[in-house]
């Protein structure tokens, strides 16, 4: 019997251009990094930014090697995605007082290999796909969260990341070896697609327990309650711009790579993930909302908010995992990604503007009477508040309101109400900090005060602010329907 | 041979006894080592599957098993090597690194 | 007969070493049990009849992960770590857990029916005759090549990251 050699032609190149791409320019500063000439910064942010533009524009589409690497909209939409929100965040850092520490030869390396691993992530149609993406993010996510600018909080951070998530593999692994056993393959479209008939069949118990263990180890990675403890320390131990980073293309690519495994249920048992992800929602936005009241790090509240907003995220999975015919929620999920990750990005570029002088990690004392000193700052900030919390008119208001929406349609009137309470409870956090700023004398506590970054680090958090109210208020409806090209691909089971 | 069942229960044990050295031990490197013990309880839950199912499929997955576990124990134990460089000891209690 | 006896020696073998690798106090005792429990685990591949994965695991695994461990705790020269911690009540918690899927999966084993090993020679498990180095070498390569070639990147970061994290910063102005 013979097995048939994959043609690697060059369809096949065109594919994964991206990752190639990304693959190389990490070599090329590597070399960068040891040569004599071209070790500066702004060497080294020409070879990033080149990569990564090269790799934004040219892709094209098709199924490769029998299904292990897939480029279809959706993982257009992914890559998109995390490689505009990384042009943006590392042009930040260049304006910034991390430039020298970041633009180092090593560090350039390990953040387009993290990229390559999180668009191989979307990519992949096959355990091992998965597997080898995954790790090669997290891998890469441990080491830069701690060693970018190491200091006892960021090296514990770091550590606990990395123990957490190694054992978070191990569960991953053990459910995919499950799923294995039971199924027969390891390819998603196959294992997922026989739920039906393993139900009943004599391995149920073994494909559930498969289930469950690889659904802990997705859970983790997202940031879902119970195992979101890794979040609020690697957060805060990060650098800014990395936090930003992990908040948003993290939670991008596992969200995406939910929606592979979602779409290729049946639709007949599609409501089995229904219940998973309704208890995980709760249990989210409960412990999300609930912890970020008592926190005073700024970087720690926003760490509990970005696990709050996972579990929004979690009610518009257990919409989407419905036998209705309609791509709404999936439109929904992908539209509240973008407003995220817009949201995220803006919050964490005026945190870095703000850090300039103050060094890391401000906290609710530090930004008393910021509307005083720096008036358009301290706006961007109430307006990211606003946004994050689900006031009108931003745009994270409409994403809210498309999400519950979805909800409502699906019939899950009780995750709508948790949906609806938690936002109100997150207004008491969000709206502190806008409080903090407007209402309060500078306290001095330090001996510089926070500010005084750079000027383009500030038109850029301009742009993306006027691009909150503007997709909030007149924007939303053309956006949603892009939403619906980019959703095409998850529609194969549904109708 | 042995029905699967049994390869299944074997597996689970390593797994198990991985699980407690995490959660139960203080030493760094004592966890690093129980999560490999983890690791390797999967690999041979794939190769005892790969022998049910009747494909290679699962001996692949076990190669990358092993490079995936050879890269986090570098990367980890690099991390080891920098804590103990700087605060002088890797008792986690003294860290306080997986409390809360 | 001969190979459920050597089973039934090496999975007691691979009890008493999982168990002595996590009980055990000095992190040497750990690491050379884990260093044997993993050479039985590859006895036991090879009775599967995965012998070149039983290769690698104790070349690559037991040959160079571990005596990684071993230079990292010679060169640390670590003071005993008690083996027993304050564990919260979420360790235990989670510990119950995992304790109870045990439970279960035990009494599957006495109680429920019986998952029989295709026996050897299955033509799944050799596709050519030649040995499972070639067959494995002929997945691999066929369809298994993009995850194989994204490996490399995977050893390529673990090395940069390595470096990164371990090498020493420049040295304080006097």
């Amino acid at each position: 019997m013979n097995i048939p050699l994959p043609t690697i032609g060059s369809e096949f190149y065109s594919a994964v251009f991206p990752i190639l791409v990304l693959c190389l320019a990490s070599i090329i500063s590597l070399l960068q990094g040891v040569s004599k000439g071209f070790r500066s910064p702004a060497a080294l942010l020409f070879t990033l930014l080149v990569g990564l533009i090269a790799a934004l524009v040219y892709q094209t589409g098709g199924y490769f090697l029998g299904g292990a690497y897939i480029s279809d909209m959706l993982s257009i939409y992914g890559k998109s995605l995390m490689i505009s929100a990384s042009i943006v965040l590392v042009l930040f850092v260049y304006f910034s007082t991390l430039r020298e520490k970041f633009f180092r030869g090593e560090v350039v390396t390990l953040f387009l290999m993290v990229l390559s691993g999180f668009l191989m992530l979307i990519s992949s149609t096959d355990l091992i796909s998965v597997f080898v993406g995954l790790e090669l993010s997290s891998i890469g996510l441990y080491s830069l969260v701690g060693y970018i600018n190491p200091n006892q909080r960021s090296q514990e951070g770091a550590l606990k990341y990395f123990i957490l998530g190694s054992i978070s593999a191990a569960f991953l692994l053990y459910g995919m070896g499950l799923l294995y056993f039971t199924t027969g393959t390891l390819g998603i479209d196959q294992i997922f697609g026989q739920i039906s008939q393993i139900y009943n069949g004599p391995n149920w118990l073994y494909f559930l327990s498969g289930l469950i263990m690889f659904g802990i180890g997705l859970t983790f990675k997202m940031a879902l309650a119970p195992f979101h403890m890794w979040t609020p320390d690697a957060y805060e131990g990060a650098p800014t711009a990395l936090t930003a980073f992990m908040a948003t293309a993290a939670k991008t690519a596992i969200i995406l790579l939910i929606f592979r495994v979602i779409s290729f249920t049946p639709a007949l048992t599609l409501e089995t993930w229904q219940p998973f992800f309704s208890v995980l929602a709760i249990a989210t936005i409960v412990i999300g909302n609930i912890f970020a009241l008592v926190q005073t790090s700024i970087k720690r509240i926003l760490a509990y908010s970005s696990i709050a907003h996972s579990g929004y995220l979690a009610i518009g999975l257990a919409a989407a995992a419905t036998t209705s015919n309609t791509a709404f929620p999936y439109d929904a999920i992908l539209f509240y990604l973008i407003a995220y990750t817009i949201m995220s990005i803006a919050v964490f570029g005026v945190l870095i503007w703000l850090e300039e002088d103050a060094g890391i990690n401000l906290n609710l004392m530090d930004i008393h009477g910021l509307a005083k000193k720096h008036p358009f700052a301290a706006l961007s900030i109430a307006v990211c508040m606003l946004s994050f919390a689900g006031i009108p008119p931003t745009v994270g208001f409409m994403s809210k309101f498309f999400l519950f929406k979805a909800a409502l349609d699906a019939h899950l009137y009780s995750l709508v109400i948790v949906g609806i309470l938690g936002s109100a409870v997150s207004l008491y956090y969000y709206l502190r900090i806008v409080v903090n700023m407007y209402m309060r004398d500078p306290t001095g506590q330090r001996e510089t005060s926070p500010g005084g970054g750079s000027k383009i680090t500030a038109f850029v958090v301009g742009i993306l602010v006027v691009l909150i109210i503007a997709l909030g208020t007149v924007l939303p409806g053309p956006l949603l329907n892009k939403m619906a090209d980019y959703s095409k691909p998850l529609m194969i089971n549904k109708g | 041979m042995v029905p699967f069942n049994y390869i299944i229960v074997l597996s689970a044990f390593m797994f198990f006894c991985g699980v407690f050295g995490v959660l139960f031990r203080r030493n760094i490197i004592a966890i690093l080592m129980s999560v490999e013990l983890m690791l390797n309880s999967v690999n041979l839950l794939f190769i005892g599957a790969s022998k049910v199912v009747g494909n290679l499929d699962g001996q692949i997955m076990v190669f990358f098993i092993i490079t995936v576990a050879a890269c986090e124990a570098a990367v980890g134990l690099a991390m080891v090597i920098a804590i103990f460089r700087k605060f002088g000891s890797i008792d986690t209690d003294k860290l306080r690194v997986l409390r809360g | 007969m001969g190979a459920t006896l050597l089973f039934g020696i090496f999975a007691f073998l691979i009890v008493a070493c999982s168990l002595m690798v996590v009980l055990a106090k000095d992190s040497v005792v750990s690491a050379v049990f884990l260093v044997a429990d993993l050479f039985v685990m590859a006895c036991i591949y090879a009775l599967l009849g995965a012998d070149f994965v039983a290769a690698i695991q104790v070349l690559v695994y037991a040959g160079a992960i571990l005596i990684l461990f071993l230079f990292v705790i010679m060169l640390l020269n670590l003071d005993i770590v008690a083996a027993r911690t304050n564990a919260g009540p979420l360790e235990i918690g989670m510990f119950i857990v995992v304790l109870i899927g045990f439970g279960i999966l035990v009494v599957n084993l006495l109680l429920g029916e019986r998952i029989e090993l295709l026996p050897p020679g299955d033509s799944g498990l050799s596709i050519t005759g030649k040995g499972n180095s070639y067959d494995l070498g002929l997945v691999l390569f066929s369809k298994y090549l993009w995850p194989f070639e994204m490996a490399s990147v995977l050893i390529l970061l673990a090395m940069v990251a390595g470096v990164l994290i371990a090498k020493r910063g420049k040295k304080k102005q006097p």
